[in-house]
């Protein structure tokens, strides 16, 4: 068990780090990837419901603190999203890469607007176009792509973490 | 009669009971981190907030790490861009030259200013300006999201930097402090959705507020808002902050007008600025600690 926290937190500040750094050098036209929503789906799609919900929970904290606003909205989002997907996750076929990609591309635009609805839209910025076409879309589409790096690399670390655990990674 | 209904063993064992099974229905947990989410947001919403210290969880182990990799990754972004640096230089050289003879003649009629503004200051006995402490700090990391302009800086309460300290560099001013943590702080540049600030236009001296505008932000500019009527702006006018607000001090350069937007029928107008500092390559900035003087003060 503390092996186990030892190695998700690795995994945490990991993501973490790269988000804060590495994701400067990556951007493309000034849209950079969210790491640590990759990271958390792509536990969602392994994990049971509450596991992926409370792993999205961490990550989305994590993510709020990187972003240095208000705690608490990317945790919401990342939380509610995780759950779901946790939920439904023994059905589905994951050796087609294309499942965890289109998880992901779907989960980044809800997890987005949603976070865009909360902190601009209720305080009366009207330009949800704008920003889908702009900012939305154009993440949740680098977002996707970076499923195939991320991907890989949670799920073998989930697999090291069962080798300490009884439960077993949904594959 | 006991005041108290009687605690029997099978009692707490049903209570016991009964919070199990409470806490093992998903809906409840789920509702239950909702509520703690709302709260926590709400208790956070505020800039000086004592619960943000629990982002010194993650932000104090991650500060060294993060100026490692921006040394390490600078290095090697530099070596990849050196061809294409050689053939901007050679450009930019020309523009640079010409640039230049402009300012040599600037520069007389500053000298002249300067000799004339001393003179006058000293009838004034005016009170300088940035006599505060400044702190230079590295940028760690620049806005790991899309959503705003924030970046860190790799100095924090530590150092004795506080919420809404004014951030400037060589160019111009940046922002002001956001949220501080022990080794690290956020800063939010003026061209965020959220940032305003009280300026000046440098030549007719009129107040104006320049914001930051969501749509002008990607292309890191900034909008010129509350501009009166009868106040002529032109393409190239330079702007400054005002010293009206508590925030910034007087004088700092912010940028220049790139575009006058007239609308028909509005009484006003507005105008969009470009920055003077680059917000996508900012390497070091300086810290205005006026927190400090305003802490001597009590």
């Amino acid at each position: 068990m503390k092996k186990k926290i030892l190695y998700l937190t690795l995994l945490i500040y990991t993501a973490c780090l790269m988000q804060s750094t590495v994701s400067d050098y990556i951007e493309i036209a000034g849209i950079k990837p969210n790491l640590l929503l990759v990271v958390a789906i792509s536990i969602a799609l392994i994990r049971k419901d509450m596991e992926a919900a409370f792993m999205g929970l961490t990550l989305g904290l994590a993510m709020d603190v990187l972003v240095g606003r208000t705690l608490g909205w990317y945790a919401l989002c990342l939380f509610l999203i995780c759950f779901p997907i946790g939920l439904i996750n023994q059905k589905l076929y994951k050796e087609n890469p294309l499942i965890p990609i289109s998880f992901v591309f779907f989960s980044s635009i809800a997890v987005e607007t949603l976070y865009y609805m909360i902190n601009f839209f209720l305080r009366g910025y009207q330009d949800i176009a704008f920003m889908f076409t702009r900012i939305i879309i154009p993440e949740s589409i680098y977002n996707a792509a970076m499923t195939l790096i991320v991907y890989p690399v949670v799920l073998i670390v989930y697999r090291k973490l069962d080798k300490f655990d009884h439960v077993h990674t949904r594959l | 009669m006991c005041w108290f209904p009687q605690i029997k063993a099978d009692n707490v064992e049903e209570g016991v009971y009964l919070l199990r099974r409470l806490f093992e229905n998903k809906v409840f947990i789920i509702s239950l981190v909702v509520v703690l989410l709302f709260v926590l947001a709400a208790l956070t919403a505020g800039e000086d907030s004592k619960l943000n210290v629990v982002r010194n969880i993650l932000s104090v182990p991650l500060n060294p790490l993060q100026k490692g990799i921006k040394t390490a990754g600078d290095k090697i972004k530099d070596t990849i861009n050196f061809f294409r640096d050689v053939r901007k230089a050679r450009e930019e050289n020309i523009e640079l030259k010409r640039k230049l003879s402009e300012a040599e003649r600037e520069l007389e009629k500053v000298y002249r200013l300067e000799k004339e503004n001393e003179n006058l200051k000293k009838l004034l006995s005016f009170k300088e300006q940035f006599a505060q402490e400044m702190v230079g700090c590295n940028v760690t990391s620049i806005d790991p999201g899309n959503w705003y302009e924030i970046f860190t800086i790799d100095r924090g309460s530590k150092d004795g930097i506080s919420v809404n300290d004014p951030v400037i560099n060589a160019n111009g001013l940046v922002g002001r402090v956001s949220r501080v943590d022990l080794l690290s702080s956020k800063v939010v540049s003026i061209i965020d959705t959220e940032s305003s600030v009280s300026a000046r236009l440098s030549k007719s001296r009129d107040l104006v507020i320049l914001r930051g505008d969501a749509q002008l932000r990607t292309e890191g500019l900034c909008r010129l808002d509350y501009i009166p009527p009868d106040v002529e702006v032109s393409v190239g006018d330079k702007v400054e902050t005002s010293g009206m607000s508590s925030l910034y001090p007087k004088g700092v350069i912010i940028g220049e007008i790139i575009q006058v937007v007239k609308n028909e029928g509005q009484f006003d107008y507005y105008a969009i600025v470009k920055p003077a500092v680059d917000f996508r390559r900012l390497e070091e900035v300086a810290v205005i600690k006026m927190g400090q003087e305003g802490e001597g003060n009590q």
